[in-house]
């Protein structure tokens, strides 16, 4: 990667480096860092599976201790919401399946040991929307407060309802039924992620493996807004090594992003993961995907919004023109997620009527 | 080297520039600030603290800076910075000092998850630490400031950190803080304290720090085991009462003074029991500190 700030960082999560090797200087980046973007649980998790705790200077250990010890509250909480929404999916005949970071950390994925999550994010059919949010509510899920347009905004145009919060555990669940706005260009069949889903765990189900690669790409690289990108392009290196471990059909991944019509987050998602993390992805694949498609713009200059939208926004890695490319990418997303006419409308509202009605709604 | 080793100038300049690192209790914060109010407090209050311009690892980077922006000309405000991060809303700019201390506090509380965290004071006497969590206003600073006064060591006035792998408690000494009442009942109590800037109008009311004794500072690595759990209640014209309670009471009044009980799950209950098992509890209601300090110098015999 151009910048090798977070060098250090990236080669100790992904092995290409050990514990061992690391000056204090070095070390005091990577906590700095990995704090910024939320991977220091995950990076105990690699370590002492590596045997190398033992290696971290003392100085140093308890700041990965410590963001272990919230990653396991994290799990526990996730179990404990599980075992309160298992019941109430059964009594509809509904399988409870889980996406992103839940799905990850509940399957068990080596990767995501450590994983932390705002909320939960949970797929269903959308024709099951309206029985399942009511009887959440008498479960004591209730929607976020928001306004006539917002609410429009999610039911018509978007790939998920409103989030829900529990009235007094006060979790927060996501509930999509598909994994993209339904007013973008690109058009995923939702009924086909259901066909190819798995059960992990009694009761609870994930995407299928490809699937879930597709996914984690596609809310990356789809996306408006980039906090989480450097974890989320993490989960994709993680999630593309455990499938390799088992000898995995390159091509099986390149059909099904063609048939869901998402080759072009997988075509980003692979290249950076690539750049940054140094996933051994196989180069033809990348032939092979570019053939399929290819940016409209040329890549080089993709690369250079890119590169500075998935460092962190960490001052030892700030580059000129991170405030700009997050800009450019922000209305990228908006366009990818949009159709122009449509898009022009939502941003006129949440300019100028949204902050009105916030005025009316508080008085 | 320690901070009174540096001219107040060299110091100040030294904020300004790459700044400097800063131990307080078993953690190193690198403190960088332009604000001469801030250097000032550091100076004042932190004298016999160790620093270092060129520590290589760093526990807590921290940012203390005049927010810029066109508010600033109407009312100057001052911002906390932590990890390129700023966790709360800035203070107006002479609350600097209260910000540095309460920015400090909040870097401790929200990510040292090693240590059960409980908003109590905490002193030590004849090796036997004496735990006094309390709300706002029950005189909990001030009691432990009076002891410490009368040669009681400072683990903390503020956080207690127990160490979830033998709930020993480790010291955190750094200022003590007082606020209304109580810093004129201190200046009253112990004269040759040394004060640091008076914060008027805080969300606590006016506020101030007393500079802790080099002692305690010094002995931050010396870990104290809890012999008492004490909830002080400041009452004007009651008469001493010590009342034993029994280990539930203790334990639970304890977890509802806990910072990070639930997140640390079966760590913190066992941290806490030990804690509780090895302590003698009670209910304290004091009127007159030298009368108090007498009791607790009895208990801690």
């Amino acid at each position: 990667m151009s910048s090798t700030a977070f060098q250090p960082l990236c080669a100790l999560l992904t092995g290409d480096v050990t514990a061992k090797e690391l000056s204090l200087d070095e070390w005091n980046l990577i906590i700095q860092q990995g704090r910024s973007t939320h991977v220091l649980a995950m990076l105990y998790s690699r370590l002492s599976l590596r045997e190398q705790m033992a290696d971290v200077p003392v100085s140093v250990q308890w700041h990965l201790e410590a963001a272990s010890i919230v990653a396991e509250k994290y799990l526990r909480d996730t179990w404990s919401e599980i075992k309160y929404f298992l019941p109430v999916f059964s009594s509809l005949g509904q399988r409870l399946i889980l996406l992103k970071g839940a799905a990850y950390v509940i399957s068990d994925k080596s990767c995501a040991v450590g994983r932390t999550f705002s909320d939960i994010d949970i797929l269903l059919p959308k024709e099951s929307l309206q029985t399942l949010e009511s009887a959440l509510r008498w479960h004591g899920w209730v929607g976020s407060n928001q306004s006539a347009y917002d609410q429009r905004y999610y039911r018509e145009w978007m790939h998920e309802i409103p989030p829900l919060i529990h009235v007094k555990r006060h979790t927060v669940i996501d509930i999509h039924h598909t994994i993209l706005p339904l007013t973008a260009a690109l058009k995923p069949v939702a009924s086909k992620l259901f066909e190819s889903t798995q059960e992990v765990v009694d009761g609870v189900w994930t995407l299928s493996d490809i699937d879930m690669l597709l996914h984690s790409a596609t809310h990356l690289f789809m996306d408006t807004e980039f906090d989480h990108a450097f974890r989320d392009l993490l989960d994709f290196d993680g999630l593309t090594r455990s499938v390799m471990e088992q000898g995995f059909d390159w091509k099986a991944l390149l059909d099904r992003g063609q048939e869901m019509d998402l080759i072009p987050p997988l075509y980003y998602a692979l290249r950076y993961s690539r750049r940054m993390f140094n996933t051994p992805i196989p180069k033809e694949v990348l032939v092979d995907c570019q053939r399929q498609w290819q940016p409209v713009l040329p890549i080089r200059l993709m690369d250079m919004l890119f590169d500075r939208v998935i460092m962190p926004p960490h001052n030892s890695a700030r580059r000129k023109g991170t405030v700009i490319a997050r800009k450019l990418l922000f209305v990228r997303g908006h366009y990818l997620r949009m159709p122009f006419g449509l898009l022009v409308r939502h941003l006129f509202h949440k300019a100028f009527i949204s902050p009105y009605e916030k005025k009316s709604t508080t008085k | 080297m320690i901070v009174s080793d540096f001219s107040v100038d060299e110091c100040a300049n030294q904020l300004r520039g790459s700044g400097f690192a800063l131990n307080i209790g078993p953690f190193w914060c690198h403190i960088q600030s332009s604000l001469p109010s801030v250097a000032s407090h550091i100076t004042q209050l932190y004298p016999d603290a160790l620093v270092s311009k060129d520590r290589a690892f760093i526990d807590f980077p921290i940012k203390i800076a005049r927010k810029s922006g066109l508010r600033g000309w109407v009312k100057p405000l001052a911002e906390f910075t932590f990890n390129g991060n700023v966790p709360f809303t800035p203070l107006s700019l002479d609350q600097s000092p209260a910000l540095t201390e309460w920015g400090i506090n909040w870097c401790v509380s929200a990510h040292a998850h090693q240590y059960l965290i409980l908003h109590a004071a905490v002193v030590e006497r004849n090796g036997k630490a004496v735990i006094m969590p309390a709300p706002s206003g029950s005189g909990k600073s001030t009691l432990c400031t009076a002891l410490v006064a009368r040669g009681w060591r400072l683990l903390s006035d503020e956080l207690t950190l127990i160490s979830i792998k033998d709930s020993m408690l480790q010291p955190f000494a750094k200022p003590m803080s007082l606020k209304n009442e109580s810093i004129q009942v201190i200046k009253d109590f112990w004269p040759e304290a040394v004060f640091g800037h008076l914060c008027t109008d805080t969300v606590k009311g006016c506020v101030t720090h007393v500079k802790p004794p080099a002692e305690s500072v010094r002995l931050t690595s010396k870990m104290a085991e809890a012999a008492v759990v004490l909830f002080p209640q400041y009452k004007q014209g009651a008469a001493l009462q010590l009342v034993k309670k029994e280990k539930a009471y203790a334990y639970m009044s304890l977890v509802e003074n806990a910072f990070n009980y639930h997140l640390l799950g079966a760590h913190a209950f066992h941290a806490l029991s030990r804690v509780v098992k090895q302590s003698d509890s009670y209910d304290f209601v004091y009127s007159d500190l030298d009368e108090a300090i007498l009791q607790l110098e009895w208990l801690v015999r």
